[in-house]
């Protein structure tokens, strides 16, 4: 495990992928910076009651951030989308299986290396412009972290997809398509309700419901952390178990897939 | 004790629609004993890569029983102390040569302070110490195939793997690597050498394997394979004599007046030629067996077999 988490991160910076990751946490830190003071109207109201005000605060800045981690986390995926693939092309797949690790182990320990890796860095991206908001807003509420541990599950999740089409095509391209289908799909579904009584029918009603059910539904996971953040009741939890229980059926789909094949 | 051990191994590459099956090891059985040598021949296409991937898990069989190091290939422990060279490999990029070897050493599971005394050692065997903090992806294809060795030495293995050592390797590297084959089975460990480059294979191999078009056509040790058993040189003064050969005994090939080339057809004839050159006072310096070279003899077998190239 070791080995091949270190491997990540050197691989992460041979590929210079970090410093798009800085690039567009710089870019953030200036726009944040060139906004508006909010916590000067604070300030000058500091004798009533500021439960109506930090509400009005919280909801902005809680959002801004999720919008920011929601865009770093895309490009996590883009970024790790080659990364599986990469390992396994003709030449490269006979250093890897050559070794003594069971196919189980090295794939387990490859996706949790880029879990790991990719996902701070996606959680460290969006603490440098937090930090920003903060020194700006001199606003700190623990809540926001809801954010920062529901962008590591949902990479989990997107990395789950993109692992699983890049072992059965072999293609780094392929992966960047599934997630994205993946999306388009979760994004129509989050439409169900609405698309069940345009149709009509009881069969396409079902068909609708399995769907909605098994595609992952990383955008109302979003919602869902968002909702916590915002210290909001939570309606359901079932698109985040929902979510996860398709992560872990993918991962083992993969992980039977690259056990029988042969490179 | 055999340290590879193939029985009926039959491995074929499913076809598709637009494709066809492709049989890639028909039917292979053959052992490969503890401190052997041992070479891979055969046509491209002979299925001699499908059968190094096989021993080590990277492909699948489809039929027949493999055991490498005593385990079959789909355990992890058989590539324990497996040290293996692909052809046309892709190293990750990304690691220099040092960062290759310290990464392999971990996948292997040796302790780092293991790893660096290892690395160091063999940076030097494969005189690569200089290049070892450069990338691999800027290596060139002879400094690519020396830090392969490396690496497949990294694990101190029983047994080394090597899909053409010296492909794209300069002659003064072709001789270091095989300074490292020759130090290497010094050390007793063996050797399973795939190279297109028979010299090669002559020169440091105890057994060879024919393959063509995935079948074994031929296993023998190299000597076997390269002398011709009724074939003989004598080295002798005959002068301006005549000798003359029943067609029962053999046929003289050449004579000339330092010596004869006879082809018998039992080899115990050579007893009667030498009683005849004898028997004319003719002075005998020494009798050897014909010797053709690993090169010849391959073509000529893949040739007496029908094969062929694909």
């Amino acid at each position: 495990m070791r080995g091949i988490t270190r491997d990540c991160v050197v691989e992460m910076f041979d590929r210079k992928t970090v410093y798009l990751f800085v690039a567009v946490v710089l870019v953030s830190i200036v726009i944040s910076l060139l906004s508006p003071k909010p916590d000067i109207e604070i300030q000058m109201q500091g004798n009533m009651d500021m439960t109506p005000m930090a509400d009005w605060l919280r909801n902005p800045l809680t959002k801004a951030l999720s919008v920011f981690l929601s865009f770093v986390l895309f490009l996590a995926v883009l970024a790790t989308a080659g990364l599986v693939p990469n390992m396994l092309v003709k030449g490269r797949a006979d250093f890897f299986l050559s070794k003594p690790l069971s196919r189980t182990a090295l794939l387990l320990h490859k996706m949790l290396g880029i879990w790991v890796v990719y996902g701070a860095m996606v959680v460290l991206c969006g603490i440098a412009i937090y930090v920003t908001m903060l020194l700006r807003s001199n606003f700190f509420d623990w809540k926001v972290f809801y954010l920062f541990a529901f962008n590591f599950v949902s990479f989990f999740i997107w990395l789950s997809i993109i692992v699983t089409v890049g072992i059965v095509s072999g293609s780094g391209a392929i992966s960047i398509m599934g997630a994205f289908l993946a999306w388009v799909a979760q994004f129509i579904l989050s439409y169900h309700t609405q698309i069940k009584s345009f149709y009509d029918s009881k069969p396409v009603g079902y068909i609708v419901d399995t769907l909605y059910y098994i595609v992952p539904k990383t955008g109302e996971v979003s919602n869902l952390a968002n909702a916590l953040a915002l210290g909001k009741p939570v309606e359901s939890w079932m698109p985040l178990y929902s979510s996860l229980i398709f992560a872990v059926l993918f991962v083992i789909l993969a992980l039977i897939v690259f056990k029988r094949k042969s490179y | 004790m055999n340290i590879v051990d193939v029985r009926e191994l039959t491995k074929v590459y499913k076809g598709s629609t637009r494709r066809r099956s492709v049989v890639a090891l028909d039917s292979v059985t053959l052992s490969v004993e503890e401190g052997e040598v041992f070479g891979l021949l055969g046509p491209n296409g002979a299925g001699k890569t499908t059968f190094l991937k096989v021993l080590l898990g990277i492909t699948q069989v489809t039929s027949g029983s493999v055991s490498i190091s005593g385990f079959v290939p789909s355990e992890p422990r058989s590539r324990q102390k497996v040290g293996y060279l692909p052809e046309n490999h892709r190293f990750p990029g990304y690691l220099t040569g040092l960062g290759l070897l310290e990464f392999t050493g971990r996948l292997h599971g040796m302790a780092q302070s293991n790893i660096d005394t290892r690395a160091d050692y063999l940076l030097e065997l494969v005189g690569m110490n200089r290049w070892a903090n450069t990338k691999v992806k800027k290596y060139s294809k002879g400094m690519s195939q020396r830090i392969g060795l490396a690496q497949a030495l990294m694990c101190d293995p029983e047994i080394l793997l090597l899909d053409e050592p010296t492909d794209g390797v300069d002659p003064v590297g072709k001789i270091d690597i095989r300074r490292v084959l020759e130090k290497a089975r010094n050390e007793g460990k063996s050797i399973v050498l795939n190279s297109h480059l028979l010299s090669e294979v002559e020169a440091v191999a105890d057994r060879v394997a024919i393959l063509s078009r995935g079948k074994l056509i031929r296993i023998s040790t190299v000597d076997a394979l390269t002398s011709r058993a009724s074939q003989f040189e004598i080295e002798a003064d005959i002068g301006s004599q005549v000798i003359e050969v029943p067609s029962e005994v053999g046929k003289i090939i050449s004579i000339s007046s330092k010596g004869l080339i006879v082809e018998l057809v039992e080899q115990e004839n050579i007893n009667y030629i030498i009683d005849r050159l004898r028997m004319k006072r003719i002075s005998i310096r020494s009798v050897k067996p014909m010797k053709v070279s690993l090169e010849q003899s391959f073509i000529e077998t893949i040739t007496a077999s029908g094969e062929g190239t694909p």
